[in-house]
């Protein structure tokens, strides 16, 4: 602590080149926290995907019969089959699509990280039009407990028209997922109502009762519909989620990529002003080194230099990251703002890439230092 | 005149000096290579799904979903609903005597991808007899057509090369049996190729489907969009929406690309900046090392417009250079790299568009890193400079 303010007159000799290098890496480490966000997001997308949760979706895109979710309830091995069916529409305009799962009063039974109550879920089953929204959705379009909502679909109802209307029963949050964006109504109602495609469904939600059978079990429900009309595709929630987001263009890859780019850039930048600055203070560390100081004690000055401006910058490029997520995440799109999370670990990984890129950009200087002889740096040579 | 030479001089004497400050310089080039590297791979992303998803698509042809649909999925059109659209005027005739048309069917096929062994839904069209009429920019590579009726599909070349299993001859899995793949098919615009191509009754009586998803039409030409537009909307037998392919296609893309888009100028964005920061660096101590230098220039008559240039030239050039190389290496790294994203085909595209735009970014950094540091070089009193040591 003594040295503090030795180490401090040091930054400050040179205050622009200290600044602007303070600047490269403010920024640069609110992007490594944007990046490791995301990477953390998808993390979190793979943890949460459960093993003995199955989906069976139509093989070819045909509709499947209702019945099949009877039949798969009496598959070995599964606990609860519940059945629904998608319907596309939008609100209000075309650009705000959502896709209404009309759903059984079971499909809360196979969902429990859905947060609903169970008089919640008995004020659902009693009423035909009642829906249950997602807080990705309410908060997006405004929308309260009691509210009649209106959704416009390609479905016909059997009044003709195109619009479809919901009464908000509740507001439920996802266990996993802060602000995921779900709508789901009565598939009885639904069914009732459309002219086309009655008695179908698009897809069944399987629980087991042991996560280690799921592929054997989704194989035995696929079996079961192999040579009908309608033949059937099961797969377990987390093989579904490995797929998708390797789907996501590797992004993961490309996260790391960039987050490796930018430390490069950062050691070179930061390594470039130390060594500056160390060549321009060689006649004072030789007055430091005639005065007493030892060869390790200017070695560390060095060192505390570059700690002291990278831990600096890179704590208040990390936090500016996250207080400035918390400020917009109300305003990004539905979804988007569980696909980036801050946790103090990645933050703490984030410190520690600042600490690595202080100690190598310090490297170089301090051999220089080592190798100064104090005779020549003292005349000037 | 002497104003121009004056400069060239000024910028000949500061660019010979430069490779004593070789170490600094190395902060442009590298900051700025990998800025543009990574705002040039992110970006190679969203131009290569822009490609395959929306380069298909011509102004003079419509589509036609039913009501409320947003997509081809959520749209069913009933045989007497084509049967109305076919009959609408504004529809080009075909060699064939025939209006341009497809009605097409959608399904779905499992494949393995052959990059890391996952599967992924891709889709299935069944189409009408006129549609290679409607698409001219599709052809056959090998291979032969499906024949109506038989279970044989053709399969597109970015398909062919990103799924196992999709050679001429391979059997696949598909409804009512291993359907049969009578070829290749390539498109000239390289969109729309990550699709199965087969015939669309043989499609609907195999998935037990009675109603078409969509319709295609060739327009009369692109201007009569509006008047077959109205015809259809004013018909009271049906209740469809009708767009311009182009604008079907892009509004298609739309959310999926935003998001890439805004990904990618996030990244290029902040690493652009930490990396302008480096340049200010960089040409402040420049303008340091050669404060002598300059001095002397304005004692024997340059003017300050001259140091100016020569300092901006600088760091442009060094600016030029780095952001050649990160476009350079990203062209390497991603260039035609194959990825499957949400279901199509996509080969990521460093377009030459794009590395110039990634360049002209650079170069505007480097202007930014180099006028201060420019200003501060003409404006100081050349006396001091001369004496300082």
């Amino acid at each position: 602590m003594r040295y503090l303010p030795l180490i401090w007159a040091g930054l400050i000799r040179r205050p622009v080149r200290s600044l602007l290098t303070f600047l490269s890496i403010f920024v640069a480490f609110i992007l490594f926290a944007l990046l490791g966000g995301i990477s953390a997001g998808l993390a979190h997308v793979r943890e949460a995907s459960r093993l003995d949760m199955l989906y069976t979706t139509p093989r070819f895109g045909a509709p499947l019969p209702y019945a099949y979710a009877g039949k798969i309830a009496a598959v070995p091995g599964v606990t609860i089959a519940a059945p629904e069916t998608m319907m596309r529409g939008y609100y209000r305009d075309p650009k705000n699509p959502i896709g209404v799962q009309m759903v059984r009063p079971d499909i809360f039974a196979a969902h429990d990280d859905i947060l609903v109550t169970k008089a919640q879920i008995a004020a659902f089953a009693a009423n035909r039009s009642a829906a249950i929204v997602g807080v990705g959705f309410a908060r997006a379009y405004g929308w309260k407990v009691g509210d009649k909502v209106s959704i416009t679909s390609a479905t016909l109802s059997a009044n003709g028209g195109r619009s479809w209307t919901f009464d908000i029963i509740a507001i439920a949050q996802d266990a996993d997922y802060e602000d995921l964006p779900f709508f789901v109504a009565n598939y009885d109602y639904f069914d009732q109502a459309r002219l086309t495609d009655k008695g179908t469904i698009n897809m069944v939600s399987v629980r087991t009762n042991d996560p280690t059978r799921s592929a054997e079990i989704s194989r035995a429900i696929d079996a079961l519909f192999a040579n009908s009309p309608a033949p059937t595709r099961t797969i377990s929630e987390k093989a579904n989620q490995q797929s998708s987001t390797q789907a996501l263009g590797d992004v993961d890859v490309l996260t790391r990529t960039v987050s490796s780019a930018v430390l490069f850039m950062l050691l070179f930048l930061t390594g470039n002003t130390m060594m500056q600055s160390v060549r321009e203070r060689i006649p004072e560390f030789a007055v430091m080194r005639t005065l007493g100081f030892s060869d390790a004690g200017t070695l560390a000055l060095v060192f505390a230099e570059a700690l002291l401006l990278c831990a600096l910058a890179g704590a208040c490029g990390l936090l500016a990251a996250k207080l400035g997520l918390s400020l917009v995440r109300g305003k990004l799109p539905i979804g988007m703002s569980s696909l980036v999370v801050f946790s103090w670990t990645g933050m703490a990984i984030g410190f520690a890439f600042a600490l690595a890129v202080a100690f190598g950009s310090a490297l170089i200087p301090a051999f220089r230092i080592r190798r100064m002889n104090i005779v020549d740096a003292l005349a000037g040579r | 005149m002497d104003f121009l030479r004056q400069i060239a001089t000024a910028i000949r004497l500061g660019l010979s000096s430069l490779p004593a400050r070789f170490g600094t310089s190395l902060v442009i080039v590298i900051g700025m290579a990998c800025a543009v590297g990574a705002l040039v791979s992110v970006l190679s992303l969203s131009t290569g799904f822009l490609k395959a998803a929306t380069g298909a698509g011509r102004t003079d042809r419509a589509i036609i979903l039913s009501q409320g649909a947003i997509s081809e999925n959520g749209s069913s059109l009933s045989r007497a609903e084509i049967a109305a659209i076919t009959g609408t005027p504004d529809i080009r005739k075909g060699p064939s005597g025939r209006q341009l048309a497809s009605a097409d069917m959608l399904g779905t096929v499992l494949l393995t991808k052959k990059t890391d062994g996952f599967s992924a839904f891709v889709p299935v069209r069944g189409v009408g007899p006129d549609f290679f009429a409607l698409h001219p920019e599709i052809r056959v590579l090998h291979g032969r057509k499906f024949q109506p009726g038989k279970y044989e599909v053709l399969v597109g070349e970015a398909a062919q090369t990103a799924f196992a299993g999709q050679t001429e001859g391979s059997r696949i899995d598909l409804p009512q049996g291993r359907w049969i793949v009578t070829g290749t098919f390539k498109s000239t615009t390289g969109a729309g190729e990550s699709q199965m191509l087969t015939d669309a009754p043989t499609l609907m009586a195999a998935m037990r489907s009675r109603a078409y998803k969509s319709m295609t039409i060739q327009l009369a030409s692109a201007d009569r969009f509006a008047a077959f537009k109205n015809a259809l909307t004013s018909n009271p037998a049906l209740s469809v929406d009708v767009s311009r392919e182009t604008d079907y296609l892009a509004r298609q893309a739309r959310m999926l690309n935003n998001a890439l888009m805004i990904v990618g100028y996030l990244v290029g964005g902040i690493m652009g900046l930490g990396a302008m920061f480096g340049a200010l660096n960089t040409m402040y101590s420049a303008v340091s090392a050669r404060r002598i230098e300059i001095a002397t220039l304005r004692a024997i008559g340059f003017g300050g417009g001259a140091v100016i240039w020569s300092v901006l030239a600088e760091s442009l050039l060094l600016a030029f250079l780095g952001a050649s190389i990160g476009a350079a290496i990203a062209w390497a790294l991603f260039n035609n790299n194959l990825q499957v994203l949400s279901g199509t085909v996509i080969h990521l595209a460093v377009t030459p568009g794009l590395a110039v735009g990634g360049i002209v970014f650079a170069c505007l950094l480097g202007l930014i890193g180099g006028f201060f540091p420019a200003i501060r070089a003409a404006r100081r009193p050349i006396a001091e400079a001369l004496r300082a040591t």
